[in-house]
């Protein structure tokens, strides 16, 4: 428990710290920091849904696209106030995917990711055509938030606020994770039919897991529109889903710090190869970035299958079990203790691996 | 009247062009068990290059064979590259590193061929006209090539033993280990197969895409729609779907105000997983190629 | 405990993580004293990267051009240095690409984005931070309200203009029957909106709305709804190579009425992909596109034909898109050195007083207008023997 509270104090410590590193490094800037912040939010529903219970979601853009919606069309057309409308888009993506779970998880296999793509599609075909929702204009002036009375507006007030969002976010979602609902999502990801077995109602999980996800993808939604103000379609559109996947991905999809971590490397990386590869060569413009991207994707996927943070733990075991092995007994009971959980997957992970893919 | 069978046919059309895509997604899928979100990148490069060659001056055959060469060989890299060194991950993880590799695809051949669209001549210029319905008549040789590529699967799977191996992989994959079928072989083979059939399609399709490095997604996207319409697991069923697609866009198209076109085929696609995730081909699958 | 105390750890090595990569990223490039930085933000990648090719390859030719002959600002001459940076046809990135380029590079004015959606995002960053910008984008939108809208310009005509000029066009032909076909993006939606003003005011008839995505590479049900609708003249409104599909299309189904393109079509795809179905079409866009035509007599067009005869030597085809780049950046210039000065709201408001004859056209802002070329500079071109032509000739 005490190892737990230190992550999270470390975590709040680097995501409050982070202002004073942007405002004085180059190339960053705040605004980047409040991408990151969104980003990882966004993404963070991903942890419980695509790395414990092995589903697909290539939709979180539709719900974050539902949550930015919601929030520029309530606060815009009708008045609303920014939180409520929040609330709202909130509801409607969380609702949206009960819908959607109650049908696409009573098989299993990959029909979420399809459905998922359907589903951000057909929402953005209909944004363009509404006039409710500004056509392919967008909805401009969509107004700040409002804290106590006060609008923020700067990218540093801006980020604090998203910082905290994110740090609150990635509590529930450590908290999922660890309750007993993660636990079976472990067991639902890995094996379905042990699960099963074992009396485990698979849907409801993955059910729950895709809400948590969508509802958290609709946050960020809101938080961004009123950041930019400005909202159009891009918000639905299938390349933030798979940028979403691949901050999970990349960070790590079994451990909650992998939104954040991710969505620090995918940020910086667009950061910094746009700041360095023009220098290269006048020809590299965002093609060679989109190239570094996906090289990225695949690299951590082949060699880090757990992530840049799982990367950083097996390091780190090392380099401890190579420097005391005093303590390796004592570390060898504590991990069989608190792993016989693990241990337990992955002979169960191994078992089905064997079925589906030999 | 006129206008529904012109709307048919252009749906047809359409609809071959979605078939030759959605049959490598499903063979894929039937053998690894893998949804390769690559697939219409391959349709992509097999176009790009041949559009390009024609353009700098190449006859059109060994435009076509370099290009159909180029493609299958990224097919084969895909595989060998990054599907066989993550084979004992879990699927999941495959599908998202075929995203990977269709951006790191999609990113080098802008940086190699650069963003203009090309255009490539028609194989035979002009318009065919029945009655009051017109079709180019590059959409007849778009057919045939997914005439050839159904055929070609088709004689390969039951006529080879090689293609009866990969049909037992996809059976039963522990049964097919046991009997000495290697997956990863088999992995190989159809992602390489996959990838020719696709360069093909794209070759006839280079006149009538006005291909750039950016056209994959859409084929892949309305690829899948096609295969789950034929139960994901089926390339007959896949071809089937395509052509259904296909009608069935250009049809509400023609009744529904047109901006609605996209949003009829993919909610015709959430409805059918909702509804029936083994796809809307059941007697299809029953003969599956 | 062991898992818990690996994600402590994580979060441990992401924090040292981040400080090797700050601290790599200490030195940054910056722009020497006699330098004014001007960032770019255009769409290099994603959907719109045919029209960010061409204004990347405009912003080249003309820095180069301003270099050599430098900028006065008082007595001092300087040299630009445009900072370019991809915006992937995607609007938050542009707000953050505009954002770094006023935090890190310190840009005097930007140029972009090159299109309505990527610069919308960015207005209201722009006006706060009171930085000019000059967009490429043709939603009207972009320059109105003009109260919010104190550092924003944009180089394409408004879409009403153009519109007016067709109007007129059909009138001389005696077309009263429209039928529009439009992209189903921004710049379509501008079109339609425009073309939707002008049937309520009982300009034309419009017996027919059809929109195809910037994906679809076959138009032909929408183009046999439109032509069920028995119109004089088809408008389409759109890009390559989404134009040169519809040019195919219409001939293809055998419509025998006029059809007429706005400024978007122009590029030369449009007329090699379409090949001989193309002749004898309409497009409405600013005079350059003539380019071999135009006479080179007035200073004005003197400037167009010289654009045109430099951007086709050096990258072969000639694209409609890059003047309005050309122009971005020439505006600027023109607006640091009628201010002679590079501060920032000295350039926005030397621009705003700014009458100039670029290379798209002549542009008279005012404090009510912040809007592209004036309708003068837009001219009625015609498709012969593969090559566009002024209609009168």
């Amino acid at each position: 428990m005490r190892r737990l509270l230190l992550g999270y104090a470390i975590f709040a410590a680097i995501l409050y710290a982070i202002p004073g590193i942007f405002t004085r490094v180059h190339p960053y800037t705040m605004s980047d920091g409040v991408q990151m912040a969104i980003l990882a939010i966004a993404a963070l529903g991903l942890i419980p849904l695509t790395g414990y219970a092995n589903q697909i979601s290539l939709g979180q853009a539709a719900f974050y696209g539902t949550g930015a919606y919601a929030s520029a069309i309530l606060t815009t057309h009708s008045g609303w106030s920014p939180w409520l409308a929040m609330l709202v888009g909130a509801a409607l993506a969380g609702g949206g995917a009960y819908l959607l779970g109650l049908f696409i998880f009573r098989v299993s296999g990959h029909y979420l990711a399809l459905a998922t793509i359907a589903l951000g599609l057909v929402l953005a075909i209909v944004a363009r055509q509404l006039a409710i929702t500004g056509g392919s204009e967008g909805i401009p002036g969509v107004p700040y938030l409002s804290l106590f009375g006060v609008e923020v507006v700067g990218d540093v007030d801006y980020y604090y606020l998203t910082a905290t969002a994110l740090l609150l976010a990635t509590l529930v979602v450590g908290l999922v994770v660890r309750s007993s609902l993660g636990r079976s999502l472990t067991a639902v990801g890995d094996s379905a039919f042990a699960a099963a077995a074992s009396g485990i109602d698979i849907a409801r999980y993955k059910r729950v897991a895709f809400v948590l996800a969508a509802v958290l993808a609709a946050v960020a939604g809101s938080l961004y529109a009123h950041w930019v103000t400005y909202i159009d379609v891009h918000t639905l559109d299938l390349l933030l889903s798979i940028q979403m996947l691949i901050v999970v991905a990349v960070g790590g999809m079994r451990t909650v710090w992998g939104a954040a971590l991710g969505s620090f490397i995918v940020v910086s990386l667009v950061r910094f190869s746009k700041e360095w590869l023009p220098a290269l060569s006048e020809k590299a413009g965002g093609q060679v970035e989109i190239v570094a991207y996906g090289t990225a994707l695949i690299l951590v996927l082949l060699f880090l299958p757990r992530g840049v943070a799982g990367g950083f733990a097996d390091l780190f075991h090392r380099l401890r079990s190579t420097a005391g092995t005093a303590r390796e007994p004592a570390s060898a009971v504590a991990a069989a203790g608190a792993g016989t959980a693990e241990a337990a997957r992955e002979i169960a992970q191994a078992g089905s691996q064997r079925g589906e893919r030999p | 009247m006129a206008e529904f069978f012109q709307f048919v046919v252009t749906g047809l059309a359409t609809g071959a062009m979605y078939a030759l895509v959605g049959l490598g997604i499903a063979l894929v899928f039937q053998v690894t068990g893998v949804i390769n979100f690559a697939q219409g990148h391959f349709v992509m490069l097999g176009a790009l290059t041949f559009a390009i060659l024609a353009e700098s001056g190449v006859a059109p055959l060994p435009a076509a064979a370099l290009a159909l060469a180029g493609t299958t060989m990224v097919g084969f890299l895909l595989d060998r590259l990054v599907i066989a060194p993550a084979r004992n991950q879990p699927t999941d993880r495959l599908i998202i590193l075929t995203i990977g590799a269709s951006i790191v695809i999609e990113g080098v051949t802008l940086v190699a061929f650069g963003t203009q669209p090309r255009a490539a001549e028609p194989f035979s210029p002009g318009v065919l006209r029945i009655g009051g319905v017109s079709l180019e008549r590059q959409y007849l040789w778009v057919a045939g090539a997914a005439a050839v590529a159904v055929a070609a699967v088709w004689f390969f799977l039951t006529r080879t033993t090689l293609g009866k191996a990969m049909r037992g992989v996809a059976m039963d994959r522990e049964a097919a280990r046991l009997m000495g079928i290697s997956p990863s072989r088999m992995s190989l083979l159809v992602f390489t197969l996959a990838a020719a059939l696709a360069a093909l399609g794209g070759v006839a399709l280079a006149p009538i895409q006005h291909p750039d490095p950016g056209i994959g997604i859409a084929l892949g996207l309305k690829g899948f729609t096609a295969a789950v319409i034929g139960g994901l697991d089926s390339p007959a069923g896949a071809v089937v779907g395509g052509l259904l697609l296909g009608v069935a866009e250009a049809v509400a198209a023609g009744y529904l105000p047109s901006g609605y076109k996209d949003a009829v085929a993919y909610g015709v696609l959430i409805l059918l997983l909702v509804a029936r995730p083994t796809g809307l081909l059941r007697t299809v699958r029953a003969v599956r190629v | 405990m062991a898992r818990r105390s690996r994600h402590a750890v994580a979060a441990v090595l992401a924090a040292s993580l981040m400080t090797t990569a700050c601290a790599a990223a200490e030195e940054g490039a910056s722009t020497s004293e006699d330098e004014i930085p001007i960032g770019v933000s255009i769409e290099l990648s994603g959907p719109a990267q045919v029209q960010g090719e061409a204004y990347q390859n405009a912003l080249r030719l003309e820095a180069e051009r301003i270099n050599a002959e430098g900028v006065k600002v008082g007595d001092k001459t300087y040299k630009i240095n445009l900072i370019i940076r991809d915006n992937k046809s995607d609007p938050t990135e542009s707000l953050q690409v505009v954002k770094s380029m006023i935090d890190n590079d310190k840009v005097a004015a930007i140029v972009g984005g090159g299109s309505s959606p990527t610069t919308m995002s960015v207005v209201d960053t722009v006006e706060s931070r009171g930085v000019p910008l000059v967009s490429m984008g043709s939603s009207n939108a972009i320059v109105s309200p003009i109260d919010k809208r104190q550092f924003v310009f944009k180089t394409p005509a408004n879409t009403g203009l153009i519109v007016d000029t067709m109007i007129e066009e059909f009138q001389r032909q005696n077309i009263k029957k429209v039928a529009l076909l439009s992209v189903d993006n921004a710049y379509g939606q501008a079109g339609v909106g425009a073309f939707d003003a002008a049937a309520k005011a009982g300009r034309l008839e419009l017996v027919a709305k059809e929109k195809f995505t910037d994906k679809d590479k076959d138009f032909t049900v929408q183009v046999t709804k439109l032509i069920a609708a028995k119109p004089d003249a088809i408008v389409v409104w759109a890009i390559p190579p989404g134009s040169t599909i519809a040019a195919k299309n219409i001939k293809t189904s055998g419509f025998a009425g006029k059809v007429f393109f706005d400024a978007g079509a122009g590029a030369e795809l449009f007329i090699k992909g379409a090949g001989a179905e193309s002749e004898g079409m309409f497009m409405v866009h600013p005079k350059i596109l003539a380019g071999a035509q135009i006479p080179g007599y007035t200073p004005a067009e003197k400037v167009q034909r010289e654009f045109f005869d430099e951007y086709t030597a050096k990258y072969g085809n000639f694209s409609g898109f890059a003047p309005y780049a050309a122009d971005a950046l020439r505006l600027i210039v023109a607006a640091i050195e009628k201010a002679g000065s590079t501060d920032r709201k000295a350039i926005r408001d030397a621009m705003e007083t700014l009458a100039y004859d670029g290379v798209t056209g002549r542009y008279e802002f005012s404090t009510e207008n912040h809007g592209g070329v004036i309708k003068d500079s837009l001219a009625l071109l015609v498709v012969r023997d593969g090559v566009w032509v002024p209609a009168g000739s």
